[in-house]
């Protein structure tokens, strides 16, 4: 028994029609995957009146390569980005981090637009009906209190998505569609609205990757008590685009499972990049900032499996991939 | 030794297998009975309350439901709920339903209705009003003074049981001593994650006979408790166990089976109550966690001189078996010690209930003392693995408090082989990691357990029933709980009996139809109920020599078993040789036909020790605090392995145990919640397969227990618990930082060996 309360279940077969449910009904919630969504229903912690299944929307599967960059379609599972070839070929880094994901039963179902869009987790959140009845409901439920840092004035439940920090290094942008349109907007922003809980009903039909510039270093690292189906405790991806033909370079650094919203250690890029000229000596200085902003942004709460002095350890992995960048930086791989 | 044997020794398929994988094996939730309905159990979700109100009657007009139970409904009685023989040790504090709970999970009421889904509306509606109360989740906190207590009514204070055994004076011990070494360490509550949850089909018949199918590893116990509560003659009480996956102790104390049957009594249908992962996780049992405090006295030659034990251990809310567990653990010190002290005390508290679990109170203790042993070695600057040889028993040596000596030990070769698999990875394998930061090192730590209860209580039996073409049917009443034992006492009795595997089949766990055994606990299987299949056996053969003798009309002195054959001699120089199949043909039917079956009764007198001896190697970085485990290698002394096979994979299982509750596993309480946090596999972490390092498993060759069947000695708890040890051991060498708790996760990240890989590529 999936949810003690009756839904109503619909496949469409186009995104009009999907859309259409999504403006005129109430309490629709979409299924991708199902991977987050049939958990939390079974916990009670979503109650659709309506559920509408994407499966059948051929339209939203596929990943093309545009002029602008690899679009990939809403409806693409993780399973099948690790091992496309337009992927690997283009944007490796995605397919890695789709790799690290939980385990390949949920990769074959998970969505990369339904990872992206993952609710906040929170031990206090993620746990069944029976378990939260005896404690008071928190932000997310609808109540007045956060259980984590019951001073807070809102939910501090961390993010947890493994590809978002890849995509926002990419600078990915989201394609949605409104009816009457498809627009393209830049994912931080999607990310932003819908971390913060600013309810929008929207259509979103695939992500655009712009291709990385030639040259491009990046890697994406992840943390967890175990190596498959757990959250990160920590995860980041970095990406260096040399300069090219006066522009540039590009210098992303974005940290994940450390605060409510993943973390861009901008003030490191920053000074990396006003400091391009001697940046090879620079790595311990730039390896301690990276450090130092993230212990700064980080809003580590509890969590299951591991103490936050443990948490806390995981922030030197930066240190980890920046020493591979200025590895790279040092052999003049990256001109 | 095991080489001399045809059936003994040799690793032949375990006999359900093939039903296991093709998905025909029969598992409790497998079983339909006529009539069958479903049951669930409302549960407290506070720790600690009064219920104030329950109004059923919303949840009675559910359609479907056919009964509800309340606490006054079933009698308020207190009980025990552990599987063990009965002891006045094991305080009776427990009831079928109660108004007061004092655990997360603890039984108020219970449904039965002609669905599930029905089952799980009429709780959603039945009205509970609690008053919470003051919570006490912790060893520390149960201790303090003017912290509430959980059993008021039953003792003066947090601590039910006190167990102390000792060997000489430790005060004088100490003072002879040239080096003192005192600390406390900490290990947490974990729980079995067996696949197959608790599961139970209770039918009351209209002739008051209950019939309970559970997940029992002590179908015997689980009759006399059942039949004691619903006030039944244990004749009119059947317990029988299907096919089961995995209990590893948890199983070796009634959860449900009393609900269940009270609920089947109302409704007069069965009633299937099967466990969800969340009851299962913190409504079942856990390991005891623990606080042990070691003071341990040294000579600078090496050799211990004294010993002392102070092991605290939380119970939960409940006894069930943690005086038992006390006992268990006092005697385990397998090294020379002139003065030991051992003080046990179990602690009431409002968390999981501590029960049995692989191991049985052995990790905690041996945990400590094998991080003890390391620092010893390194300040008097011996090498670990010599300072623990030089101080090791050996055969003909008595373990403290224990009552016979030591007839079987092979921890030298045992060592040796370790080594010789130690030296073999390090020559073939450079160093995994280029970093400099990153640190390896090996840790190596000992251990044993016990072969059957350590207090000589296992009793177990068999009956050998011979059919007339000569093949026959065992009957044991011990349980096999997924560890292979039906296949490995089958093998015994076929060994005994000189014939084929394939001529016989085991029939285990059924209170009408085998005879009794304690249970299948203290690594019981292979000694106590092994050595009950070879007395049958040997029963059988005898009365079938006084067949023979009869049929030839010769004396009984003419007639003997050897070389898997009946030689009889008859007189005039004739011998004749006979199979046991063709003797059979021969005695069984005719003028003096007669039914051949051979029974046994096997008290064990002594509860032979096996030993292993634990190698792990990490790889850490000490910046990070990431460490990886790359190896474990356990060597094991189980005697004869009478299936190696099915020794190396409880080697291997109880690896994965021991590396979970190093590394991850914990059941977490929560403060702010006032309970346990760890109610599914995603909050609680038990390591996947991509985390583990890779295994080397061993056997000694040359050991062999003259008490056991064969020479066989056990396996089943063993493997479990020098693992957390050895890893610790390793990761302090790697880090030089001192290391007194579980499980690692606390300071350190653990990352899986598949990953070390992958970077460094």
């Amino acid at each position: 028994m999936i949810s003690k309360n009756s839904f109503k279940y619909v496949a469409p077969d186009s995104i009009e029609a999907a859309l259409e449910y999504l403006l005129t009904e109430k309490n629709v919630f979409f299924l991708a995957g199902g991977t987050e969504l049939l958990p939390q229903i079974k916990h009670g912690l979503m109650q659709p009146s309506l559920l509408v299944d994407l499966g059948k929307i051929g339209s939203l599967k596929g990943m093309t390569t545009r002029e602008e960059g690899l679009f990939i379609g809403a409806m693409e599972t993780l399973g099948n980005l690790v091992k496309n070839s337009q992927v690997n070929r283009y944007v490796a880094l995605l397919g890695q981090s789709a790799l690290r994901v939980a385990s390949p039963q949920i990769r074959n179902r998970a969505t990369l637009v339904g990872n992206i869009l993952q609710e906040r987790r929170c031990l206090y959140f993620n746990q069944s009906e029976y378990w939260r009845q005896s404690i008071a409901p928190c932000f997310k439920l609808g109540g007045e209190v956060c259980h984590q840092i019951p001073r807070s004035r809102t939910c501090c439940a961390l993010y947890y998505s493994d590809t978002a920090p890849v995509l926002l290094a990419l600078d990915a942008r989201v394609e949605q569609y409104d009816g009457r349109k498809f627009k393209v907007t830049s994912l931080q922003d999607i990310l932003l609205s819908h971390l913060h809980g600013e309810v929008e009903k929207r259509f979103v039909t695939g992500i655009l990757i712009p291709y990385p510039g030639q040259g491009t270093w990046a890697r994406f690292i992840k943390q967890s008590v175990r190596a498959a189906i757990d959250f990160p405790s920590l995860n980041a991806a970095v990406r260096y685009t040399p300069p090219v033909n006066g522009r540039g370079p590009v210098v992303r650094i974005f940290v994940g499972a450390s605060s409510p919203e993943p973390l861009e250690l901008k003030e490191t890029t920053d000074f990396m990049m006003t400091h391009l000229s001697r940046l090879s000596e620079l790595e311990e200085e730039v390896k301690a900032r990276a450090v130092k902003e993230l212990k700064t942004k980080s809003s580590l709460v509890r969590e299951t499996g591991i103490s936050l002095n443990a948490k806390k350890s995981s922030c030197y992995l930066i240190s980890n991939i920046l020493e591979e960048l200025f590895m790279a930086l040092n052999s003049e791989r990256l001109v | 030794m095991a080489d001399t044997f045809k059936i003994v020794g040799k690793s032949f398929p375990r006999h359900e297998s093939i039903a296991k994988v093709t998905g025909q094996a029969q598992y409790t939730d497998d079983l339909e009975i006529p009539g069958m309905v479903y049951g669930r159990i409302l549960r407290s979700p506070y720790a600690h309350a009064t219920v104030r109100q329950i109004d059923k009657s919303e949840a009675g007009k559910v359609p479907g439901v056919l009964g509800i139970l309340l606490p006054q409904d079933v009698p308020n009685r207190p009980f025990n709920c552990s599987g063990n023989p009965p002891s006045p040790m094991l305080i009776k504090d427990e009831r079928v339903l109660t108004d007061h709970p004092l655990y997360v999970g603890d039984r108020i009421a219970a449904v039965a209705a002609l669905t599930k889904e029905a089952c799980a509306e009429a709780l959603e509606r039945m009205i509970v009003k609690y008053q919470p109360l003051p919570v006490v989740l912790e060893i520390e906190e149960a201790l303090r003074e003017g912290t509430p207590l959980i059993h008021p009514e039953l003792f003066s204070s947090n601590i039910f049981k006190k167990l102390e055994s000792s060997q000489g004076d430790v005060e004088r011990g100490f003072a002879e001593s040239d080096y003192i070494f005192e600390d406390e360490f900490n290990t947490p509550a974990v729980q079995h994650v067996a696949m197959e949850p608790v599961s139970c089909i209770c039918h009351y018949m209209e002739d008051d006979q209950l019939t309970v199918w559970s997940t029992s590893q002590t179908p015997f116990q689980e009759r006399r408790v059942l039949a004691e509560l619903l006030d039944l003659p244990e004749n009119k009480v059947r317990v029988v166990k299907p096919i089961m996956g995995g209990g590893f102790g948890g199983r070796q104390q009634i959860h449900n089976q009393h609900v269940g049957a009270f609920l089947s009594r109302l409704v007069r249908r069965p009633v299937k109550i099967i466990n969800t992962r969340e009851e299962e996780m913190y409504a079942s049992v856990v390991r005891h966690g623990s606080v042990c405090w070691l003071k341990v006295g040294v000579r600078k030659d090496g050799r211990l001189a004294a010993f002392h034990a102070k092991v605290y251990l939380n119970a939960g809310a409940y006894c069930t078996h943690t005086p038992i567990v006390l006992g268990a653990q006092s005697r385990k010190f397998q090294y020379r010690i002139p003065h030991y002290r051992y003080e046990g005390y179990g602690v009431y508290t409002n968390g999981p209930i501590g029960g049995a679990m692989r191991g049985y109170g052995n990790p905690q203790l041996t945990f400590a003392r094998e991080v003890m042993m390391d620092r010893i070695a390194k300040k008097l600057g011996i090498d670990p693995l010599q300072f623990r040889v030089m101080n090791h028993l050996g055969a003909g040596e008595t373990i403290p408090c224990h009552t016979f000596p030591l007839r079987s030990c092979a921890i030298t070769e045992c060592v040796e082989m370790g080594e010789r698999i130690r030296n073999e990875i390090e020559r073939r394998e450079a160093s995994l990691h280029k970093k400099a930061k990153v640190s390896e090192a090996w840790g190596v730590a000992f251990a044993c357990h016990t072969s059957g209860p350590s207090n000589n209580e296992g009793m177990s039996s068999s009956l050998i029933l011979v059919n007339d073409d000569g093949t026959v049917n065992l009957l044991v009443g011990s349980a096999d709980i997924g560890q292979g034992c039906e296949t490995t006492l089958s093998q015994i009795a076929a060994q005994e009996l000189g014939i084929d595997l394939k001529d016989i089949t085991v029939t285990s766990g059924d209170t009408f139809s085998t005879p009794y055994d304690t249970g299948t606990f203290a690594s019981s299987q292979i000694y106590v109920a092994g050595n009950a299949v070879c007395l049958a056996a040997q029963d059988l053969k005898e009365k079938l020599c006084v067949a023979l003798a009869a049929c030839y009309h010769t004396e009984l002195e003419m007639v003997r078993h050897e070389h898997d054959h009946f030689m009889i001699e008859t007189g005039q120089d004739k011998k004749i040789s006979l199979s046991f199949k063709e003797g059979v043909a021969k005695v069984m039917f005719g003028a003096k036909g007669r039914i051949l079956a051979g029974f046994s009764s096997f008290k064990a007198e002594e509860s032979p020790l096996p030993f292993s001896v634990c190698w792990a190697k990490v790889a850490v970085d000490k910046r990070t605090r990431t460490f990886s485990v790359l190896h474990i290698i356990q060597v094991v002394d189980v005697g004869t392995a009478v299936n190696p096979e099915v020794v190396k994979g409880q080697v291997e299982g109880g690896i994965s145990m021991g590396l979970g509750y190093a590394l991850m596993e914990q059941i977490e309480m929560d403060q702010r919640a006032q309970k346990p946090s760890s109610s599914d596999l995603l909050h609680y972490k038990v390591p996947t397969a991509l985390d583990m390092p890779e295994i080397h498993v061993a056997m000694a060759r040359m050991s062999y227990e003259p008490t056991g069947p064969f020479g066989a000695k056990s396996v089943g708890e063993l493997p479990v618990v020098a693992v957390a040890p050895a890893i610790v051991n390793a990761l302090s060498i790697a880090t030089g930082e001192k290391i007194n708790f579980l499980p690692l996760s606390k300071v350190f990240m653990p990352k899986g060996r598949s990953q070390i890989k992958k970077e460094s590529q």
